[in-house]
């Protein structure tokens, strides 16, 4: 696929930067959960990878076009003995700023195998038209 | 000979229509937390977009290896407006300690989230000793 060498460099270079600027705890809370979008046609498509959250820990907000998820990833019991701790755990929040404004009668969310999808169409008045010359 | 027929030759093209087709993408290394307590050692590993049948479990040689991957024709169509991760299979190894039973490690997958127990060996695990 084409875009796998965008992905790459631009997670290598994130990585990179990331590092230099905090260095990475066990946590590693910069951004969490990561956020991809995509478009086609007329819908933005999010994904996100939010592995071992349940459905009902995670809210998404939709205002004017800011698109806004948060929740929670439960933790073990401090208690617990850990060996080695890599996975992010914890509350989170993100806000995305969405190109342009999107129908919110027509946002479909899904949550399978750790990842969300939301689906988002283009608000009517957003979708582009094509001008004859009379 | 048309051109298509050329490149054909020069390059085996692969027929979409049956047959495997194999996409080129990049390996991770999933994040993992290994807790322990006292009859078991329990290992998560985030494997987010993997289907429980991709998933692939072995042990070998003391030598415990997951491997995932991901279907990534859903996002063929799909064009990138800003991307923070990238996409990808899953595969890491494990060394494991000899005192193991490597004969009932349990796996589990929800969420996106890996889970084995692996199962201390008899001998190992604490007992208690009766005075008499």
């Amino acid at each position: 696929m084409f875009f796998n060498d965008i992905f790459n460099l631009q997670r290598d270079l994130d990585q990179f930067l990331n590092a230099q600027i905090s260095p990475t705890s066990v946590y590693q809370t910069n951004r969490f959960p990561a956020l991809n979008l995509f478009e086609k046609d007329n819908c933005l498509i999010l994904k996100t990878e939010v592995p071992g959250i349940v459905k009902s820990d995670i809210k998404i907000d939709l205002t004017d076009n800011v698109l806004s998820i948060s929740g929670e990833k439960k933790t073990e019991p401090v208690s617990a003995n850990y060996h080695r701790q890599e996975r992010e755990a914890g509350p989170f929040k993100r806000q995305i700023e969405l190109p342009y404004k999107v129908d919110p009668e027509k946002v479909k969310a899904n949550l399978e195998n750790g990842v969300l999808t939301i689906e988002l169409e283009k608000r009517e008045e957003a979708k582009g038209r094509q001008i004859t010359i009379s | 000979m048309t051109l298509k027929e050329l490149f054909k030759k020069d390059k085996k093209e692969v027929d979409t229509k049956e047959g495997e087709i194999t996409y080129a993408c990049r390996f991770y290394q999933p994040n993992v937390d290994i807790l322990e307590n006292d009859s078991e050692i329990v290992l998560y590993a985030d494997i987010p977009g993997v289907n429980k049948e991709d998933v692939e479990v072995t042990v070998e040689n003391n030598t415990l290896k997951l491997s995932a991957k991901i279907d990534p024709s859903e996002y063929r169509d799909l064009k990138p407006l800003y991307t923070e991760y990238g996409l990808g299979h899953f595969t890491r190894e494990f060394k494991l300690g000899g005192k193991i039973d490597k004969d009932s490690i349990v796996a589990n997958i929800d969420n996106g989230v890996l889970s084995l127990k692996l199962k201390k060996s008899q001998e190992v695990l604490p007992r208690r000793i009766e005075i008499h």
